[in-house]
């Protein structure tokens, strides 16, 4: 084979043959690229849902729990504390019965603001900031700490959202009770374009955003894993600052 | 096609390493970049000094020989950390094509087209290797922004191109050298469109 245009057709055909094989290559990889996105997004969507299926089971466990308290419990307490009255009208004011009905009176409140802490009726009626003024007002007679929550006209979210925000600021309001020793706690709600912004602080010992990341690995930190477990369910996010004497959370929540 | 025109792109051959001489620079220390240098050096006096080689009377062929054999080894080690998974595969083919390269050669006073087209063929499926390995490790970045794919590509088609000259070279040498001028412009061009696209490649980190 030494004809020139033989050779010349066998130089276009093998250029032909690589042009072909590398075209392949590129559309293939392209293919591939496209499914593993799909694949991704299945699996990213696939995690939601688990996710939002979880809290929602939460919080289904966490009603029944409160309905159990408040209309069993509670009204057993307050069928037992009639039975004293009864009792004390017969025998007099004897220490035995003045005592038991404290107790019975201080177990009634605790069962009451357990109930309202697992179920907050508030914040399906009134809505989130008269949700978080309720649940700041608690902490504010103790009097040892002073807890500032500063009211706003706030616009109403979906419920899983406005529970959300909720079940995260009472996660951040423990936290800070047991862990951060601080003397001042304030939390406000905002709406900056289009997400709903809530901020803790505190002047105590908190957590930046390394001290976060380093956190939730560990096996004990629940209260910061079910933090991110509700933004996740919610597409909201987190972010910590530092900055003058007070540690700052932030909550962003998608309108 | 007038000799001019074949002069020209021998020397547009010759200079497009320069292109990705120039614009992988930064790489220098890599076996790429050392390969087109060599790829330039060799061309520059292969084709600059060829006169006043044989005028000295020392054997031309002997460079090409040398330059095709270097170029291999260049190629093989490139592609060594690459695609071979086995030291010992590795070295069995080095060996094996070297020694198929030095039969072809031993004798001659020419330089060896088939020989040359022994090791254009392992180019060939050096780079098809090279492409199936890219295809097999699952990443989400797109093919075409790696260097490794595009010299695959530049080795490919120069490879492809280049075969069906490099086989017959030896028999045109002989019998129509006319054919063969004519011919070699066409490696010409795809010695061009090789350092076009290694310089595509030395835009991107390895």
């Amino acid at each position: 084979m030494t004809d020139l245009p033989a050779i010349i057709i066998g130089i276009i055909a093998m250029l032909a043959m690589a042009s072909g094989i590398i075209f392949f290559v590129v559309l293939y990889q392209r293919r591939v690229i496209k499914h593993q996105q799909e694949l991704n997004e299945l699996n990213k969507q696939k995690e939601l849902e688990l996710v939002q299926a979880s809290v929602q089971g939460e919080e289904k466990e966490r009603t029944r729990i409160a309905s159990e308290l408040h209309d069993d419990v509670g009204a057993t307490l307050a069928s037992v504390k009639l039975f004293l009255n009864s009792q004390n009208k017969e025998f007099g004011d004897r220490p035995v019965f003045v005592q038991s009905r404290a107790l019975i009176d201080d177990t009634i409140n605790k069962v009451r603001s357990l109930s309202h802490r697992l179920q907050p009726a508030v914040l399906k009626q009134f809505g989130l900031d008269a949700a978080l003024k309720t649940f700041f007002e608690s902490f504010s007679t103790t009097g040892q700490l002073k807890v500032v929550y500063h009211p706003a006209e706030l616009p109403r979210m979906t419920e899983d959202k406005e529970l959300a925000v909720y079940r995260v600021v009472q996660e951040l309001m423990n936290n800070s009770i047991k862990h951060s020793d601080a003397a001042h706690i304030s939390c406000s709600c905002s709406v900056a374009g289009n997400h709903f912004i809530t901020s803790f602080s505190h002047d105590g010992t908190g957590l930046t955003e390394s001290d976060f990341n380093e956190q939730l690995y560990k096996k004990n930190a629940i209260g910061l894993k079910n933090i991110i477990t509700r933004l996740k369910s919610v597409g909201g996010s987190i972010s910590f600052e530092h900055e003058a004497g007070f540690y700052t959370t932030t909550i962003a929540i998608p309108l | 096609m007038n000799q001019a025109f074949s002069y020209i792109i021998l020397g547009a051959s010759i200079f497009s390493h320069l292109l990705p001489l120039i614009i992988g620079k930064r790489q220098n220390n890599a076996l790429l970049w050392i390969y087109i240098l060599t790829g330039f050096c060799f061309e520059l006096v292969l084709t600059s000094f060829k006169r006043l080689i044989q005028i000295e009377g020392f054997d031309y062929h002997i460079i090409g020989n040398i330059y095709f054999i270097t170029e291999f080894i260049l190629i093989a080690f490139y592609y060594y950390a690459r695609i071979f998974k086995s030291k010992v595969v590795f070295t069995w083919l080095l060996l094996s094509l070297l020694a198929l390269y030095a039969v072809t050669f031993y004798g001659n006073t020419v330089v060896s087209g088939k020989g040359e087209g022994l090791f254009i063929v392992a180019f060939m499926v050096f780079s098809i290797i090279g492409l199936y390995r890219q295809l097999k490790n699952v990443t989400t970045k797109k093919i075409e922004q790696s260097q490794f794919f595009w010299v695959n590509t530049g080795f490919l088609l120069y490879a492809a191109g280049s075969l069906p000259i490099f086989i017959t070279v030896d028999t045109l040498l002989q019998i129509n050298q006319d054919t063969l001028y004519k011919l070699w412009i066409f490696r010409n061009v795809l010695n061009i469109i090789k350092n076009i696209i290694f310089a595509k490649a030395l835009t991107l980190k390895e």
